[in-house]
């Protein structure tokens, strides 16, 4: 099993009134707590993120240190959620600051790339200065990314088809030749940087519940994973993607089951409860979801998947009602291993994402986190992996 | 009023259409053609009224190759011909006024007359066309009226179906709106080219198009501005006032 660490890499020294007052400079559109695309970054102090994002990459290292094999990155646009505007500058400086540890990118947002074939240089750079360490990860990314990027949401998902077979191309065909589709024009294809890894870096593809996201991963044998799903749509996820792998030839196994939750792991469980809460603070109540307009914009899915999605976000906001369905693994290590182990057992995952630190957890918190999940979950997760044949 | 469908270049076009006299053409705004309206009827007294739904809106067939609203415009000059007669007078609301524009730059002989509410189409020297993507679309319905009551009764009167076809309607306007948004940086230079008989009508409390985007096609076009009552929907809020400013303007 290869267990990755995960931090959204909050934002967390904003004020919970910051959220919710209106102001004379505020995007017309905007309500009170509307924290994602529009909440104005005037509340962005540089200072405070310079802190941030070493103590981020001092947690990364320790992840490393205390037996994590992959660290997870990703990116976010005009979120208090997430400081990770660029998944591939994240990727480079784990890169340099780690020595083994995988480089989980879930994932590049392809559709916001005007051009694949840099993102094909990036990733095959960093690939090469981390020896090999590159697992590129790529999404369609979400509704509040495209309006971030001003990428038409309509054709999001040609997009992301036709960025996904540029992108493998421009690492596996040597150039130079050309590319003339429907969204991309590129007159020469000749990257001076290929991966070291062949044919290519491993390629997985994170997402929620889309019934084709989860087709064109299981049809080119990219392992899914599974974002914090609920076991009822994990498990039906499963099944789609078995059926799908069997139709294209091969048995899907653990190998290609990823799943990434929310374990928040301290010495007493009323520690672990408060962190908790901050996850949710951050993710539910500040940062939110809220606007389904921005989350899946009109075109971005269909109006029936749309509408059944903004009913679902709001059923599962409380922390109890995400304790009781494991969507939220929550508690000592001895608890946490118990509720890990049903997952691992219901679900048989071989790639596991584990996301203790959220909201305005403080640093010297987090690397207590870190600490206790690699003396005294990782050893436990893996006895159980091995004894249930959870392999990566 | 007679409903019927005319295919152009492989797109089914959905058509309302009344009156006879002079050939008019409404072209709707970008929420969509929500049936026969009261506009349509009194207008229909003095004119040949023909009212399509805009491909890829209401019930009309979607092109899915079509990214632009030049080539949305094309489309419309060919169901011009398809329906055949002689040239005639175009009114466009709000969105169907950057379409009617755009028909009239690119194809200057098949327009008598040209009046445009509220049009989008050009970027404004001075404010913003409003970003609709960034509410639902029902509020941006809303947005486009001054008066709550005729909102209220517009909304009532289409009944079930609405959300839907409203979602839809935005869903072509994102395909070929999205970037720029709402406008096309070519069509203030082609439109001076354009010397057809412009009325330029803004309605007076519209939040979604400022009035410099009014008074830019004013100057590129070199005719009337006029101002009406309501709000971007001024056709629902004062539609005697439009139609008789349309009307006088068309001679009737």
């Amino acid at each position: 099993m290869l267990i990755s660490y995960f931090t959204e890499q909050p934002y967390s020294a904003l004020s919970a009134e910051d959220a919710w007052d209106l102001h004379p400079f505020d995007h017309m559109a905007r309500r009170p707590g509307d924290n994602v695309l529009i909440h104005s970054n005037r509340f962005f102090d540089p200072v405070a993120a310079s802190r941030l994002y070493a103590e981020r990459i001092r947690e990364y290292e320790l992840a490393e240190e205390v037996g994590f094999d992959g660290v997870m990155v990703n990116e976010h646009h005009n979120a208090p959620f997430c400081m990770q505007a660029r998944i591939t500058v994240m990727s480079s400086v784990v890169a340099a600051r780690t020595k083994r540890v995988k480089i989980v990118q879930l994932g590049n947002p392809l559709p916001t790339w005007d051009n694949p074939v840099q993102l094909a240089e990036e990733t095959a750079m960093i690939d090469m200065i981390s020896n090999g360490r590159l697992v590129a990860g790529i999404v369609r990314a979400g509704g509040a990314e495209q309006l971030a990027n001003n990428v038409n949401p309509a054709y999001n998902r040609e997009r992301f088809h036709e960025a996904h077979d540029l992108l493998i191309k421009a690492w596996t065909v040597p150039g130079p030749w050309r590319w003339e589709g429907e969204h991309y024009h590129q007159r020469i294809v000749n990257p001076w940087a290929v991966p070291l890894q062949k044919p290519h870096p491993p390629v997985w593809v994170p997402g929620i519940t889309s019934k084709e996201t989860i087709e064109f991963a299981a049809s080119h044998g990219y392992p899914y994973v599974c974002l914090n799903t609920s076991m009822e749509d994990t498990k039906r996820i499963w099944g789609l993607y078995d059926k799908i792998a069997a139709e294209t030839g091969f048995a899907a196994g653990p190998q290609h089951r990823g799943y990434l939750v929310r374990c928040i792991v301290a010495e007493t469980e009323e520690k672990a409860l408060r962190n908790a809460r901050e996850h949710l603070w951050m993710s539910g109540e500040f940062a939110g979801f809220g606007r389904p307009t921005w989350i899946a914009p009109t075109g971005y899915s269909s109006f029936e998947a749309r509408t059944g999605r903004a009913a679902m976000d709001k059923a599962n906001s409380s922390l109890e009602g995400q304790i009781e369905r494991g969507t939220m693994v929550v508690g000592t290590p001895e608890q946490v291993v118990a509720r890990l182990r049903w997952w691992l057992e219901e679900t048989r995952p071989g790639l596991l994402m584990l996301w203790p630190n959220d909201g305005r957890l403080d640093h010297e918190s987090s690397l207590e986190a870190i600490r206790l999940m690699g003396e005294a979950v990782l050893p436990s997760v893996k006895k159980i992996a091995r004894e249930l044949g959870l392999y990566d | 009023m007679h409903a019927f469908r005319q295919a152009v270049a492989g797109t089914e076009i959905d058509v309302l259409s009344d009156g006879v006299g002079p050939r008019l053409t409404i072209l709707h705004r970008d929420t969509g053609r929500a049936g026969w309206t009261g506009l349509h009827a009194r207008l229909a007294k003095h004119f040949h009224v023909i009212a399509p739904s805009l491909p890829g809106y209401d019930a009309s067939g979607r092109p899915d190759w079509l990214r632009n609203v030049a080539d949305l415009s094309a489309l419309v000059g060919m169901l011009d011909d398809a329906l055949e007669g002689e040239p005639g007078a175009w009114l466009g609301h709000g969105f169907g006024g950057w379409v009617a524009a755009e028909l009239a730059a690119r194809s200057p002989a098949r327009v008598t007359k040209l009046v445009l509410h509220s049009p989008m189409g050009i970027r404004p020297p001075e404010g913003e066309i409003f970003d609709q993507f960034l509410i639902e679309a029902e509020d941006y319905a809303r947005l486009g009226f001054s008066d709550q009551a005729t909102y209220d009764r517009q909304r009532a009167d289409e009944g079930e179906g609405r959300s839907a076809r409203l979602d839809r309607n935005r869903e072509m306007t994102t395909r070929i709106a999205w970037k720029p948004a709402m406008f096309d940086l070519g069509l203030p230079h082609l439109l001076r080219g354009v010397s057809v008989p412009a009325l330029i009508a803004w309605s007076r409390d519209d939040a979604i198009v400022p009035r410099s985007c009014a008074e830019a096609y004013r100057d590129a076009l070199g005719g009337r501005l006029a101002e009406i009552a309501g709000g971007h929907m001024a056709e629902y809020e004062a539609p005697d006032a439009l139609a008789t400013l349309v009307e006088d303007f068309l001679g009737c």
